[in-house]
């Protein structure tokens, strides 16, 4: 009776019958490569996570040079399963940029962002950066050691970007050496500005993505018939959360996410200081290259050359001709086989 | 369906409380690092629980969703028998 009233008066003010009408007739493609699909709601669930247990850790952490690294130590000792929310935190993370890359890289094989659904790749590609910068801004707050020396390595890099290199360092810094300022910023940054963009961004992409549907693959044959969105493919869905939770909360119970030594500016930095694994490739590819290339810098040429590539990846759906007219272009095939080996060679050899 | 979902979650995660083998018995003893809190000189040490506690933890989490995995599943199962009914051709 009241589940009655409650539908009709939310029905009564609410477009809840084009919604309905909507989802049922949507379908998802059903092929070898459909397990493909799962990834991008994937990476929502885990981001879902992120901004939940982030606002609990913020109830307890202090930005502050003082305060972040106590702070931390007593979300784990004193705060009632704080640890484990710091630990599900951290795990999280590492786990939604790992979803994000292979939601990425499985969009690219299966050329999926061929037209029309150009818009949905350059907003995946811009919520990769935002991501990215959650990771590279979290690093810091806990305050230790590793997470210093890491964060110095990396707030060093834009420097030799021509013209507006050391202005960006100065912005990031907020001043010339790693302190307050600096957590001060990595911290409005990362609950505030990162999410408000985080959201908008994961907003647009997920309307378009319902507005375009699941994006056939060339060459791949049909298995059957299409899958009905609602309810088979949201249970499937369902089920794929479920056993990432699963996994989630097993690593982060049986390995929780530790914290270095309290961070100290004279100490000398620790052997070993290496950033996250999702920067490895940048970090190795800057110790291999050489101070000077000829007449130019080793930092300006790599940033330079990361800034081309990020754009021609950014623009790819324009670029690649032959996926407008349903075509597998081998050449962009394999030129992205070779930088994923790259980094994936460089990341594994900087852990060996 | 989804009624009959949360009555097993609900009914299952009560039966696993009531094995009374619960985090609460379980005395936290762990330390796993400890930490010179720099130039205060104040020593801070992180713990976190022990390893049995944890476990413990694990099936009191872990538990409720491999239930709601398992009638998921056969939902989907379920499901599928009528898909080449109700679905459109490709």
């Amino acid at each position: 009776m009241i589940q009655k009233y409650f539908k009709n008066w939310c029905g009564e003010r609410l477009p809840l019958d084009t919604i309905r009408n909507h989802f049922k007739n949507k379908f998802v493609p059903r092929h070898r490569h459909t397990i493909w699909y799962y990834l991008g709601g994937l990476t929502v669930f885990f981001f879902v996570i992120q901004l939940l247990t982030g606002v609990l850790l913020m109830i307890y952490y202090k930005p502050t040079m003082e305060g972040a690294h106590q702070s931390v130590v007593y979300i784990i000792n004193e705060v009632p399963f704080g640890w484990l929310i710091r630990s599900i935190h951290s795990w999280a993370a590492n786990l939604m940029i790992a979803t994000l890359l292979l939601h990425l890289m499985s969009v690219f094989y299966l050329q999926a962002y061929r037209p029309p659904r150009e818009l949905m790749w350059m907003s995946g590609f811009i919520l990769l950066f935002l991501i990215l910068g959650f990771g590279f801004t979290g690093y810091l707050l806990p305050w230790d050691d590793i997470a210093f020396y890491a964060t110095q390595i990396g707030t060093e890099v834009p420097k030799s970007i021509p013209l507006v290199g050391p202005t960006l360092v100065a912005l990031l810094r907020g001043g010339e050496d790693i302190g307050e300022a600096t957590i001060t910023r990595m911290y409005t940054l990362h609950v505030f500005v990162l999410p408000i963009a985080t959201l908008l961004f994961v907003g647009i992409h997920l309307f378009l993505s319902q507005y375009y549907g699941a994006s056939k693959p060339i060459t791949t044959r049909p298995k059957g018939k299409d899958i009905p969105f609602y309810p088979n493919f949201v249970l499937r869905d369902l089920r794929t959360w479920c056993i990432a939770l699963i996994l989630l909360i097993g690593v982060a119970i049986l390995m929780p996410w530790g914290l270095g030594e309290e961070a100290d500016i004279l100490r000398p930095a620790p052997e070993g200081v290496k950033p996250e694994w999702y920067f490895i490739p940048m970090y190795q590819t800057l110790n291999i290259l050489p101070a000077r290339i000829l007449i130019f810098d080793g930092e300006t040429i790599l940033n330079s050359v990361l800034m081309i590539g990020g754009f021609v990846v950014f623009l790819l759906p324009f670029l690649d001709r032959k996926a407008k007219q349903r075509e597998r272009n081998k050449f962009i095939l394999t030129a992205g086989t070779l930088v994923i080996l790259y980094c994936i060679v460089i990341t594994v050899s900087a852990y060996i | 369906m989804y009624a009959k979902m949360i009555f097993t979650i609900f009914v299952g995660t009560s039966l696993l409380f009531s094995l009374d083998t619960g985090p609460n018995t379980v005395v936290c003893d762990l330390v796993v690092m400890q930490v010179q809190a720099g130039q205060n000189n104040i020593e801070t040490k992180i713990e976190f629980p022990s390893f049995e506690y944890r476990i413990n933890l694990l099936l009191y989490f872990v538990f409720p969703v491999l239930i709601l995995l398992i009638l998921l599943i056969l939902k989907i199962r379920q499901l599928d028998l009528h898909l080449d009914d109700d679905s459109r051709t490709n």
